[in-house]
């Protein structure tokens, strides 16, 4: 976009600037720094420090540079005596509510050495334990306005501090009230948990009814923490390192589909201070989550991790030495046929290590790989383009979604599946892009929607039906596409309110949908893994198809686990199946016909085959059973590439060791390599960019069509609403995808913080159904299902739907497996003591 | 808690005559306010989902306004305008006299004679101030005299002068 720059002046010197530019960006893209506290770039400007107050030639008032937009012919000042001592002046009051001892001491910069200064800050532990010290922007503004006295007295408000919670802390008496936390939990991040409460001089930052973090539904992604110009918001538990040698490391985090790029800060003695999103490229506060920043640091630390190699003997795991381990692997796996070894792996590791352990079950002529793959996502999606010859998108590129003006999002959590497409999203519906949700289950994003469409759960496809539907009927213009015949035809056949009605979403909202849809083109939809991981996924995706066609809408399918489309690259191009049901290969290894198993990463095996070797960075209950485990560095401790949802491929290279012992997953599968005489070939990671992972998009769109609707719709509609439930009887339980593990590692299991964020065995419920039940927030329930029992907590939630129930388990026993393959099972709950 | 119930659904019946967006907030609130005399903590969660908000936004909207109350009141209710122009004329010796009269500070209640004293910054009718509102009516031009008048009637009792 360019509409020509726009000229102006700044202290007399002549600048360009684009339109839309504020004073303050354009000054600072000049090289000219002007004081602020509460702006930041990338997040809403606010105004509320006063301290880049300008003067602009022609205006009676000083303006506020972050909330003034460059004009053609301006003249701005943005320093002078008088803007000078007025800053001063707001300065200072700022401070009267800081402890601001620490900006004035005559003894700072021998601080470290003095050590003097214990109480002068007036709370507990006093300047030379803050964690901002060094690295505080009320520093950086009093060097600046060349701040010697204050004159108020600082006030200590004595507020409580906030400590309830895990992994973030709040001072309010540190806090100067610039909002940025206000708005980045709301508007960037879209939780909303922060919010200024009270007034005047008792205005604070709070939560709902004081509540702490975790009572009031926070996802602890740390944005409070990245965008706090004090050290009011801090990780918790951190103290101060100023004058410490911290060094940096760069790593890309292997939790979800994002793939942030984060840093860890190391300090001299090697331990990882805290974990940070890197901002190098885009504000720190777009990227990270709880997972990243506090999970892998708590796992990679305070986990008791084995090192060195275990074989078992006389039925226990001894440790080992490395050689003896392979050497043991290699005896073994060479007593078997190469029919009768299973080569499986899970795709959370780095993608050298995939390459290798294919190379080696080649080179040994194995001829069963697996891609352990319950999501089946990529692989249903594959099927049904061959089935019907058209194409989807594959690559998900979040740059693009700028080219939107509505989008449709559908069973997709986006801001816990892939967190950065979600803010990236965020962004353009900010700037005035609308949002349609239809989800049967829980949906963070929900909030942010125009439009909401909760539908009963595995009718989706009704839904979608009924909305295009109603997108005909709305714009009867000619359709570039052929087959749209057929399914007037066939729609005609059955009512809105039918359809409506059955699918469970009220008509107004469907209508209110495809209105905006129409009026706001072009439109995106975007679907997750839930979408497909239903016995419906066909016709899902059948009406996503028509849908996208009538809109002339782009569909991006939506990944959520790292490395997920290039294990499916690797699928398409080398000998290896898709495993997401467990119970047929259970079978092989009972009947005798898979007799060794090499697993990559963790598998929720229900049995032990004779010979059984686990790779993993963990001692998981499967790597507890195996014959030998090799134990291996995460990707925090080894260099490697992760592959996001957009198919990029990203490298991290981090030196941190924990163990002297510790190998990568590329020098074990090397030694193994070496001790059975194969030399590995392994390709260039870069090469695969432009060969296993092209970037296509579709060209050919000429030829597509409308795909046929096969149904009989009268005939779904009836067999539907004979299947109308007794209400209050059975729940439709929606299970949910966690990402809270790690290499078969449960967070909430490991790292004690997160079991009170999210937990496995969890069942969101909407409260009337609760009250209905006699549940409370934190009742232990019996669910019954036709595949069994499973114990959990309830969680009270009223973005759930009445009569439907929402469950996260993770994928660490058959069970629960068994659940996440149906994707939505009918049952019933019962109060544990009952 | 009966009352509770009840009065979640009198809340339940004015969030279904608002449509769902974000500008209905207040005139919602005002709404609960009239209705309930407060603004019940349980209500929020669901009102915060009908209108698009998150709870903490609800919350710090009711802190904001002194017209919100969180807690359920007195029966009866004086507001006396401290506003710029009611100030001039003499408010601040009003609230004063009521204070004295009810023996509690300005936004504090007098739980005995179950009456409020609340301050409220303007109520936007300046010409005919001092204001003071007494159980929703206006009264205009209040002075120490009127006072005595409000507060005995208010109270049924009156003054003992030691």
């Amino acid at each position: 976009m360019s509409f020509g720059r726009i000229r102006l002046k700044i202290n007399e010197r002549l600048v360009e600037a684009e339109p839309g530019m504020t004073v303050l960006e354009c000054a600072r893209k000049n090289g000219l720094y002007i004081p602020s506290l509460c702006e930041l770039e990338g997040l809403p400007a606010f105004a509320s420090c006063r301290l880049c107050l300008i003067e602009i030639k022609g205006r009676p008032f000083w303006s506020p540079a972050c909330q003034t937009l460059v004009e053609e012919g301006m003249e701005v000042i943005t320093s002078s005596e008088e803007l000078e001592s007025l800053r001063r002046s707001i300065f200072e009051l700022i401070l009267s509510e800081h402890p601001y001892f620490c900006l004035l001491c005559s003894e700072k910069p021998i601080c470290n050495e003095l050590k003097v200064t214990m109480a002068k800050a007036l709370e507990p532990g006093g300047c030379i334990f803050c964690p901002k010290d060094g690295n505080c922007e009320l520093q950086r503004v009093a060097e600046y306005l060349k701040i010697e006295k204050v004159s108020y007295e600082f006030e200590d408000k004595g507020w409580p501090l906030w400590q309830k919670d895990p992994f973030i802390s709040y001072n309010p008496n540190l806090c100067i009230l610039c909002g940025r936390c206000v708005r980045v939990c709301g508007e960037i991040r879209g939780e909303g948990v922060l919010s200024f409460v009270n007034r005047g001089t008792k205005t604070v930052i709070g939560t709902f009814y004081d509540r702490t973090l975790v009572k009031a539904d926070c996802s602890f992604c740390g944005a409070c923490v990245d965008v706090c110009p004090t050290a009011a918001f801090t990780e918790k538990g951190l103290v101060a390192a100023k004058g410490k040698n911290l060094s940096r490391q760069k790593l890309i985090c292997p939790l979800c589909s994002c793939g942030c790029e984060l840093e860890a800060e190391i300090m001299e003695n090697g331990a990882i201070r805290r974990i940070l999103p890197a901002a190098d490229k885009r504000p720190a506060f777009m990227s990270g989550c709880a997972r990243g920043r506090f999970g892998l640091r708590e796992l990679l630390t305070e986990l008791k991790r084995i090192f060195k190699p275990t074989i078992r003997s006389n039925g226990f795991p001894v440790e080992t030495s490395w050689d003896e381990a392979l050497e043991s692997v290699v005896k073994n796996l060479e007593a078997f046929s190469p029919e009768e070894i299973a080569f499986v792996f899970n795709e959370q590791t780095h993608i050298e290590n995939l390459l290798a352990f294919l190379e080696i079950g080649q080179k040994l002529g194995v001829k069963n790989f697996f891609w352990f793959y319950p999501e089946i996502f990529l692989k249903r999606i594959d099927e049904f383009e061959k089935e019907n010859q058209v194409k989807f998108n594959r690559r998900i590129n979040p740059d693009r979604l700028s080219e939107f003006r509505s989008y449709l999002v559908l069973d997709s959590d986006l801001k816990s599946e892939a967190t950065t497409f979600w803010l990236e999203l965020n962004r353009w519906l900010r700037s005035g892009a609308r949002l349609v949700v239809l989800d049967s289950g829980l949906n963070k994003i929900e909030r942010s929607a125009a439009v909401r469409l909760k539908g009963e759960p595995g009718r989706e496809y009704l839904t979608l039906l009924a909305l295009l539907k109603l997108l005909l009927e709305k714009s009867t213009g000619f359709s570039f596409y052929s087959g749209l015949d057929q399914i007037v035809e066939k729609l005609n056949q059955i009512s809105g309110e039918i359809l409506a009605e059955v699918s469970g979403v009220k008509l107004a909202d469907l209508e209110k949908a495809a209105g905006l849809l129409v009026d706001s083109k072009p439109s995106a939809i975007i679907f997750g893994q839930r979408f497909l991981r239903q016995e419906t996924w066909r016709r899902n995706l059948w009406a996503v198809w028509n849908l996208a066609l009538k809109l002339e809408a782009e569909v991006f399918p939506v990944t959520s686990r790292i490395n997920e489309i290039f294990a499916s690259r690797l699928a398409s191009q080398y000998p290896v199946q898709v495993l997401s049901d467990l119970t047929a290969f259970e079978q092989r290894i009972r009947d005798k016909k898979i007799r060794a198993v090499f697993v990559l990463g963790d598998l929720p095996l229900a049995v032990k085959p004779e010979f059984l070797v686990v790779l993993n960075v963990f001692e998981t209950p499967l790597a507890a059973q195996s014959d030998v485990f090799l134990p291996i560095a995460s990707s925090l401790e080894s260099s490697g590439s992760l592959v996001d949802f957009e198919g990029k491929i990203k490298k991290s290279l981090p030196q941190i060791k924990f163990s002297e012992n510790s190998l990568s997953g590329l020098q074990v599968f090397l030694k193994l390599g070496s001790r059975l005489g194969i030399k590995l070939t392994l390709p260039e990671v870069d090469f695969l960019q432009t060969t296993l992972l092209p970037d296509k998009t579709n060209s050919k769109k000429d030829h597509w069509r409308y795909l046929e609707i096969e149904d009989d719709l009268r005939q779904v509609v009836s067999s539907a609403q004979a299947r109308e439930k007794p209400l209050g009887e059975e729940f439709m339980i929606v299970v949910d995808q966690d990402l809270y593990s790690y290499s078969g590692l449960i967070l909430s299991e490991v790292v004690p913080g997160f079991k009170r964020i999210q937990n496995p065995d969890w069942l969101w419920l909407n409260p009337a159904d609760a009250e209905r039940h006699g549940f409370k927030n934190g009742s232990r329930v019996q669910i019954e299902t036709e595949s069994g029992r499973l114990a959990a907590a309830v969680r009270i939630d009223y973005g759930i739907k009445i009569g439907t129930a929402v469950i996260k388990p993770v994928l660490t026993n058959p069970m629960w497996l068994d659940f996440y393959l149906k994707g939505i099972l009918r049952g019933r709950l019962r109060a544990e003591n009952e | 808690m009966k009352n509770l119930g009840n009065k979640i659904s009198i809340v339940e019946k004015i969030l279904q005559t608002l449509p769902g967006e974000r500008r209905y907030l207040v005139h919602f609130l005002h709404l609960v306010q009239q209705a309930t005399g407060y603004i019940p903590e349980e209500i929020l969660p669901a009102a915060a989902r009908h209108f698009s908000v998150s709870p903490s936004e609800i919350f710090g909207v009711v802190t904001f306004y002194s017209a919100f109350s969180l807690k359920p009141h007195c029966q009866h209710e004086i507001v006396v305008c401290q506003g710029t122009a009611c100030h001039v004329r003499g408010s601040g010796a009003i609230m004063e006299e009521f204070s004295r009269w009810l023996g509690v500070k300005p936004g504090e209640e007098n739980l005995e004679k179950n009456v409020l004293l609340k301050p409220v910054n303007c109520l936007g009718c300046c010409a005919i101030g001092p204001v003071v509102v007494v159980d929703g009516q206006l009264q205009a031009k209040v002075d120490l005299k009127e006072v005595k008048r409000i507060a005995e009637k208010l109270t049924g009792e009156s003054e003992k002068r030691e």
